[in-house]
């Protein structure tokens, strides 16, 4: 009897253990909505590579609404997850559910957008929009053959981004005295008033050869505008690295734009959560950076799905 | 009547009192009382310059014994080589040439940075005197490259009164080297023309 339980206690341990292995805990994977297809790649890439490491992986939208991102961290928290990553509701309205999350012991990993607050989260890990905005902007000069008059498409410029973008464009360009910048205004990341600016722009100002845009989306509605007017002269220039954006460069309506390697940077905030969860190493700095790639017409064929692949 | 003579002795006592506690702070020197001081790039760069081409240098690989596919973001390399032609662009803002490394068989194409103008994060990405943590934002640290470019230029490449002429010479080249398809771009750290 006693040698029967003995027997049991062990195969029971056994089986645990391999219980263990095959479900190493479950990741949470909260962003903004998948309507947009960065966001989608965020969830799709972390997804797959937290089931490819052993774990369950749940993937939720928080919608842009911070008290549903509360709602979404405080069940990964009753579900006892081993992690969150997270494409955050907002820099200050997240430091709160972030703070819940610390304080039950379950990690969180920031991935695209950071946060007011440093040592709360074990990694922020953003793409590099003042390199990726400077390297685009370099081959837009090349383009422009260092001459002309040209307008700016500015994002919402309550956004951190649409200054980091700008600026970071500036400084390349504005080394070019031969550049000339006739229009700056902002068209909000908005396709629809990317389009309409544009087309007002080429009203005003006829003598432009290039427009220089904070986001994709923007920058397909300047391309379709340019393409609308049979002005396909102007060379237009964004920053993601979407699909739409890939389009127009194939057809060389667009100069190019760069890549945010939103799936590398899910990618590596999976890899860091599983080391955390591990044996608890956690990365060298919070904050980290993941170069954007400028995307043209001789390496466009190389991008699908914010996915680079060198072929 | 007597209730404004008070107001008005009080109102001259907070004055009075506030006036001795505010310190007026010259536009400019409020970094010398908060220790905030405006970011300057090119302060960084020019006192890290020396030990950063130090390391390049002594990092430097033979471009001959890496696989040039796997460049990626950059990697600090060296060769001697053959210059073959030299163009010079944006009023000899963008100086570059192409060379043909000694030995090499392959068909990337190799165009060194000649400046005064330079391209890329070349340098400050191979680098490991200075990282992302020690600035305070992604801008700063993007200055921080295009400082250490300016620097190299003035350190390197401006010395050189490099044109036309080079066509055809000898150089030692020792930089940062990053890879697009098939081309290779370098940006120098050390260059001597034989």
């Amino acid at each position: 009897m006693k040698r029967l339980s003995v027997v049991v206690v062990a195969m029971a341990m056994v089986m645990a253990f391999a219980f263990g292995a095959y479900a190493a805990g479950i990741i949470y994977i909260i962003t903004p909505s998948t309507s947009n297809p960065f966001f989608g790649t965020e969830q799709r890439v972390g997804v797959a590579k937290a089931t490819e490491l052993g774990y369950e992986a749940k993937a939720f939208s928080h919608d842009d609404d911070a008290a549903i991102q509360l709602q979404l961290f405080e069940a990964a928290i009753s579900d006892k997850a081993v992690a969150i990553i997270c494409d955050n509701a907002g820099a200050d309205a997240s430091i709160e559910a972030v703070r819940k999350a610390v304080a039950a012991k379950v990690p969180v990993f920031l991935i695209d957008r950071e946060i007011n607050e440093a040592g709360l989260a074990i990694a922020q890990i953003v793409a590099d929009n003042a390199q990726g905005a400077a390297a685009i902007a370099e081959k837009w000069v090349e383009a422009m053959d260092y001459k002309g008059k040209y307008a700016e498409l500015l994002g919402l410029e309550s956004d951190t981004n649409c200054w980091v973008r700008s600026e970071n464009y500036h400084s390349v360009i504005d080394e070019y005295p031969d550049l000339e910048m006739v229009a700056q205004q902002s068209a909000n990341w908005s396709q629809t008033e990317g389009y309409s600016k544009t087309e007002a722009i080429l009203q005003a100002h006829p003598e432009i050869t290039g427009i220089i845009c904070g986001n994709d989306t923007m920058a397909c509605g300047a391309a379709q505008a340019c393409v609308d007017a049979k002005r396909t002269d102007i060379k237009v220039i964004g920053l993601d690295g979407s699909d739409d954006a890939a389009a127009y460069v194939k057809k060389g309506q667009m100069v190019g734009t760069a890549l945010q390697q939103i799936a590398r940077i899910t990618e590596i905030a999976v890899e860091q959560a599983d080391a955390y969860v591990k044996d608890g190493t956690k990365p060298a700095t919070e904050k980290q950076l993941v170069p954007c790639i400028a995307i043209t017409k001789d390496n466009v064929a190389n991008l699908s799905q914010f996915v680079y692949t060198e072929k | 009547m007597k209730g404004k003579i008070i107001f008005v002795v009080i109102l001259v006592a907070i004055v009075a009192f506030v006036s001795n506690q505010v310190l007026i702070i010259d536009k400019g020197t409020e970094g010398q009382y908060t220790g905030v001081v405006a970011f300057d790039a090119s302060a960084h760069s020019g006192s890290d310059w020396e030990k950063i081409s130090a390391e390049i240098i002594s990092n430097a690989v033979d471009i001959n014994a890496i696989n040039l596919s796997e460049l990626g973001a950059g990697k600090a390399i060296k060769f001697k080589g053959t210059v073959n032609e030299f163009t010079s662009k944006a009023g000899g803002k963008r100086n570059t040439m192409t060379v043909t490394p000694e030995g090499y068989t392959g068909n990337m194409t190799f165009t060194v940075q000649l400046g005064s103008i330079y391209s890329g994060t070349a340098i400050r990405d191979v680098q490991t005197v200075k990282q992302f943590g020690d600035f305070t934002n992604q801008t700063e640290w993007s200055q921080y490259a295009k400082a250490l470019n300016s620097q190299l230029d003035k350190e390197v490449v401006a010395p050189l009164a490099i044109n036309e002429s080079i066509q055809g010479k000898t150089i030692n080249l020792t930089g940062a080297a990053t890879a697009s398809g098939n081309a290779v771009t370098i940006t120098p750290v050390a260059l001597t023309i034989e």
